[in-house]
């Protein structure tokens, strides 16, 4: 989806990783990622981008070069939860459940909980007051091949919309 | 007059557009309070016993106090089950 959105009218700032500063109130700080942009071949072939070395002789994977890359922080505007569905579309969170994405196990707000030494009072106020930082919504999109302009276009027109 | 209260030591809460989230201390599970739900949570706050917060609620929301006691009732018993309300006289 990255590099498909890349190929478009986005700058790529990231893939998989996503540096956060949290350290300062308002919107969480968004780093430009520091990994290289890598897709299996049937993926670069979906997003209409062309594959370039392969990462490693027994890894599959080749590195792809974004058309442009952003180089400068920005603010988090919105986190969307990537979901299967049939239909493609966006859904607003409410409250419990963006805190409860944010206490899931697999987020890394974990381990920013566990610097702040807080106990479980103090665990549900930082996640209160950081589930207010910033929109987070559910992105829903086909994950059939055939499928994926659909998802693209939805993102692409919900980025344009939530940016203004 | 046997009033509603809630526990303040036994929940964190935190609210937004007319939502209100409650996490009980000793579990560390969250509730999601909307609608009714979080008007009567609203309406617990130690100077209403069962039958005015009846009242104040059916006022609210135009119906009858008989009309909506049974699920006032149930949300209760589900609140005073998780420790968050008890009642005091």
């Amino acid at each position: 989806m990255v590099a498909a959105l890349g190929r478009s009218q986005f700058v790529h700032f990231c893939d998989d990783t996503l540096l956060l500063d949290l350290s300062d109130i308002g919107p969480p700080l968004c780093h430009p990622g520091h990994k290289r942009l890598k897709l299996w071949p049937d993926g670069a072939a979906l997003a209409g981008v062309e594959a370039g070395d392969m990462v490693a002789t027994h890894y599959a994977k080749h590195f792809v070069a974004p058309p442009s890359l952003a180089e400068e922080p920005l603010p988090l505007a919105e986190l969307s939860l990537l979901t299967q569905a049939e239909r493609a579309g966006f859904t607003t969170l409410s409250l419990g459940e963006r805190i409860a994405v944010l206490d899931a196990d697999h987020q890394s707000v974990r381990l920013w909980l566990a610097a702040r030494r807080v106990d479980r009072a103090g665990r549900f106020a930082e996640l209160a007051t950081l589930s207010r930082r910033f929109a987070m919504t559910q992105f829903f999109r086909p994950f059939s091949p055939n499928r994926f302009a659909e998802g693209i276009s939805t993102a692409a027109k919900h980025i344009l919309e939530a940016a203004g | 007059m046997t009033a509603l209260s809630k526990d303040p030591a036994r929940f964190a809460e935190t609210a937004i557009d007319g939502e209100v989230v409650v996490m009980p201390l000793d579990t560390g599970d969250f509730f999601s309070l909307t609608a009714t739900a979080a008007a009567i949570w609203r309406l617990i706050d130690g100077t209403r016993d069962r039958a005015q917060l009846l009242g104040a609620l059916a006022a609210e929301y135009g119906a009858e106090p008989s009309a909506i006691a049974a699920e006032v009732d149930a949300f209760l018993a589900q609140l005073r089950s998780a420790g968050l309300v008890r009642e005091s006289a």
